[in-house]
């Protein structure tokens, strides 16, 4: 689809060397950058440069400024993401970058799987980039929910569960690409609705057009005039959702709850619906 | 914790006994192919999860006991194979091209 947060390989092939543009791979397997990615790609760690190491939650705004600076990012720079698993952590990451106020980020279109598919150049040299003194701002509050946020908003505002139906109904605790974890309780947040995240990408990892997607969550019951927060597991699936509903069809107050399912599922005392539907604000346990 | 184990990573055998394990290799004239994603779908045709080939040709899901169907995808074509997966490993699914 066309949308100014997007670009494909058309585009970036053409600003592929130009110095205003950098190019950021973010991959669940963050080894697949030594293989190869695509020429002049740094990478970005999604955990070991995007979390704090320490306890649960991201590097802060003076981390991020140097990781970027050290990366050789500029404020002003149009950062062009993408990944492998159909982008979804380079929408996590472009999600981050949002948070952190950065103006121009794109996404590529179909990730590293439709490049790779197509037979694009791939390469295995890294570039080198001189440092920047980037500075990030302080955290965009209005993209990013948390726990308590998740609680008063049952019965209440939109919750979109974008995990796998299996995960969603507790038959699974993970995605099935990982070993099932013991430990969480399985299941979904009251009232929340299931809206796959797959369920917006076509098989090559590009995004439906904005016609179906407009469908999709009108078909799942989705109501544009409340506020809406979306949630996985660990958030990045839901930051692909995200950027759906919030960059590509340009709905306001819509929030990712990075804390999701692995927070959520190990709350004492908060409620948990079993099964294949929403459930009811009151009543539940 | 979160992040997806890279494919060739050799899971602890008491992992696999509490697991059930769809997966797979990818041939063409006796070679893997390493260029590739593999998709898991239930039998409502509904997208499960998806991998890369690794370096052998091989994927692998952590799924439950249940028919599936994997579709293969690499350049130039997509490839699809139904399987019934039972508790723990399960033999791998060949694709040869």
């Amino acid at each position: 689809m066309s949308n100014p947060n997007l670009v494909d390989a058309e585009w970036l092939l053409a600003h592929q060397d130009d110095a205003n543009v950098v190019i950021i791979e973010v991959d669940e397997d963050t080894a697949i950058y030594d293989l190869n990615h695509i020429r002049n790609a740094v990478r970005l760690d999604w955990k070991k440069d995007l979390q704090d190491p320490i306890r649960r939650d991201f590097v802060d705004q003076d981390q991020f400024s140097a990781l970027l600076s050290a990366r050789g990012v500029n404020n002003d720079d149009i950062v062009v993401l993408y990944g492998g698993n159909n982008n979804w952590f380079a929408a996590y990451a472009y999600w981050y970058f949002k948070l952190y106020g950065h103006e121009q980020v794109r996404l590529l279109d179909g990730g590293r799987k439709k490049w790779e598919l197509d037979g694009r150049e791939l390469v295995s040299d890294v570039p080198a980039r001189a440092a920047s003194t980037y500075v990030a701002k302080p955290q965009n509050l209005a993209i990013r929910a948390f726990r308590d946020d998740v609680v008063k908003a049952i019965g209440n505002q939109n919750l979109v569960d974008v995990r796998s139906p299996d995960e969603y109904a507790g038959r699974l605790l993970a995605p099935a690409h990982l070993p099932q974890e013991a430990g969480q309780r399985g299941g979904h947040v009251p009232t929340a609705v299931n809206v796959p995240w797959s369920k917006a990408a076509n098989e090559d990892g590009t995004f439906k057009s904005a016609e179906e997607l407009q469908a999709l969550y009108a078909a799942a019951g989705l109501d544009t005039a409340k506020d809406t927060i979306a949630y996985c597991r660990i958030g990045e699936r839901s930051a692909h959702s995200w950027f759906v509903l919030h960059e590509l069809l340009g709905l306001e107050n819509v929030k990712n709850y990075d804390g999701s399912w692995t927070e959520y599922g190990s709350l004492v005392g908060v409620p948990v619906q079993l099964g294949d539907e929403p459930g009811q604000a009151a009543g539940t346990r | 914790m979160c992040g997806a184990l890279p494919a060739q990573t050799v899971i602890d055998p008491a992992l696999l006994a509490t697991q059930t394990v769809v997966r797979g290799v990818v041939t063409k004239d006796g070679a893997p192919v390493t260029v590739g994603y593999a998709r898991l779908h239930d039998t409502a045709g509904e997208f499960v999860a998806e991998v890369p080939l690794n370096q052998n040709g091989e994927f692998r899901f952590f799924a439950r006991p249940a028919a599936w169907t994997i579709k293969l995808l690499v350049s130039g074509g997509v490839h699809q194979q139904e399987v019934t997966a039972e508790a723990g490993d399960n033999p791998p699914v060949v694709f040869a091209l």
